[in-house]
């Protein structure tokens, strides 16, 4: 167990080793940018190792809809998941963003469990189905049976009826994970505000049109002028 | 009336109505550059002032407003220098390059949104290369950016315009550059900043 705990702190520490000069974040939708050098798992999915945008749905009447985009070298974001989180809190207020794993089986991605924007202490918490779950062997190796050889006066006692351990519950080893560094602070104007009706400026512009036209319609006058100055010689001969 | 008087006043309609509209294009332009020229006058007063030892500067809003002087778009490998406004309204287009409500201005992180005409102040955007060299000047100072990317998209891909890693400049023009009326797309041009 330490051996397995000691090789998902490394995981844990490798996954995030990129990350933290790559965190950026916005207040309306908590917009956060996570680069992992390692496959981490989200309900329903595996992300591969890069660059995701992990931001909230704009619906005001349910702030924990996560949305996880890709992100590619030219900054172009893929859809990748939309996860239906809950809420998930925090005693202490992050001054910094924190993420959450939990360990699976062996081989298998770490999975997000939750995630907290800097200054808020409400944060997302994954659900997974069963399926994804931890599953934790319950092979308790029977004790070994008592010797018989107590002597005829010896009052044996009874034996203690000992409560067995109850099953013990899937152990979630939780190692938090905070980003050190926040490169990116939130910005008072943000292009999403745009609206999804906007469109990009117009800027044909018709200022060219209007210089070709003059030109055009003041070479039409000259030809009509000098086509009616033709006529009226042909028709004084 | 006879077929060639009837021709010469048709002629003569057609040089009037043409210089009127040479004449409207002359006006238009003159505005411009002075809109430009009043610009460029008062970024560089509002620069000196925030020097120190200079005249207590006057204050510029947080946010512009709409009309106000946002700072100098400059690419030198195009020789383009033009004077940014609040606003990408027709209005704002007719005398320089327009800031796009909505988008971040240089001094904040985020992108930074600039729309112009195709055939005036953009025009020369169709020989814009990666990794040219932008600065805008503001009064805060001068920001440094390098191009990154460039693309045609459909009027309606605003997200050119939201935030992302290494996008801080977004210029966006008209595209073709030589389509006449309204053209069908948009030429964007994404840079970084740098400094």
């Amino acid at each position: 167990m330490t051996i397995q705990r000691n090789r998902f702190l490394l995981t844990s520490l490798a996954l995030i080793g990129l990350t933290v000069p790559t965190a950026l974040a916005d207040e309306w939708d908590k917009e956060m940018v996570f680069q992992f050098s390692a496959p981490v798992q989200v309900p329903g999915k595996v992300l591969e190792p890069g660059k995701y945008v992990f931001r909230l749905a704009d619906s005001p009447s349910n702030r924990n809809i996560v949305q996880i985009f890709s992100v590619d070298e030219r900054g172009r974001q893929d859809f990748i998941a939309t996860i239906l989180a809950v809420s998930d809190y925090r005693l202490s207020t992050p001054e910094k963003p924190v993420v959450l794993f939990e360990e699976r089986h062996l081989g298998s991605p770490e999975a997000i469990k939750s995630w907290f924007y800097p200054g808020v202490n409400t944060g997302w918490h994954f659900v997974y189905p069963k399926s994804e779950q931890l599953e934790v062997a319950t092979n308790v190796p029977p004790p070994p049976p008592a010797p018989v050889s107590a002597p005829a006066e010896t009052v044996v006692p009874p034996p203690s009826v000992a409560e067995e351990p109850a099953q013990q519950a899937p152990v979630l080893i939780e190692e938090e994970t905070v980003i050190s560094e926040l490169v990116f602070t939130p910005e008072p104007g943000d292009a999403d505000q745009l609206g999804a009706d906007r469109l990009l400026p117009e800027t044909a512009g018709h200022s060219a049109m209007i210089l070709l036209a003059g030109i055009l319609i003041i070479a039409c006058g000259l030809a009509a002028v000098s086509l009616s100055q033709r006529r009226a010689r042909a028709e004084a001969k | 009336m006879q077929a060639s008087q009837r021709l010469t006043w048709i002629g003569g309609a057609l040089i009037l109505g043409g210089a009127t509209l040479l004449g409207c294009y002359c006006f238009m332009q003159h505005a411009a550059e002075t809109a430009q020229k009043n610009a460029e006058e008062w970024l560089k007063q509002a620069a000196r002032t925030r020097q120190p030892g200079g005249d207590s500067p006057k204050v510029l809003h947080e946010r512009p407003s709409h009309g106000d002087v946002v700072g100098e778009l400059r690419i030198p490998r195009l020789d383009l220098a033009v004077m940014v406004f609040e606003g990408d309204d027709g209005a704002i287009l007719k005398i320089g390059a327009g800031h796009i409500p909505a988008t971040a201005l240089p001094q904040e992180n985020g992108n930074l949104g600039i729309a112009a005409h195709r055939d005036s102040y953009f025009r020369a955007l169709r020989f814009i290369r990666a990794n040219d060299a932008i600065a805008f000047t503001t009064t805060r100072g001068t920001f440094q950016y390098t191009v990154t990317d460039i693309e045609i998209v459909r009027p309606s891909d605003v997200n050119v315009l939201a935030k992302a890693p290494g996008r801080d400049l977004t210029l966006v023009t008209c595209y073709p550059f030589y389509y006449v009326g309204s053209a069908p797309k948009r030429f964007i041009v994404h840079a970084k900043k740098i400094v």
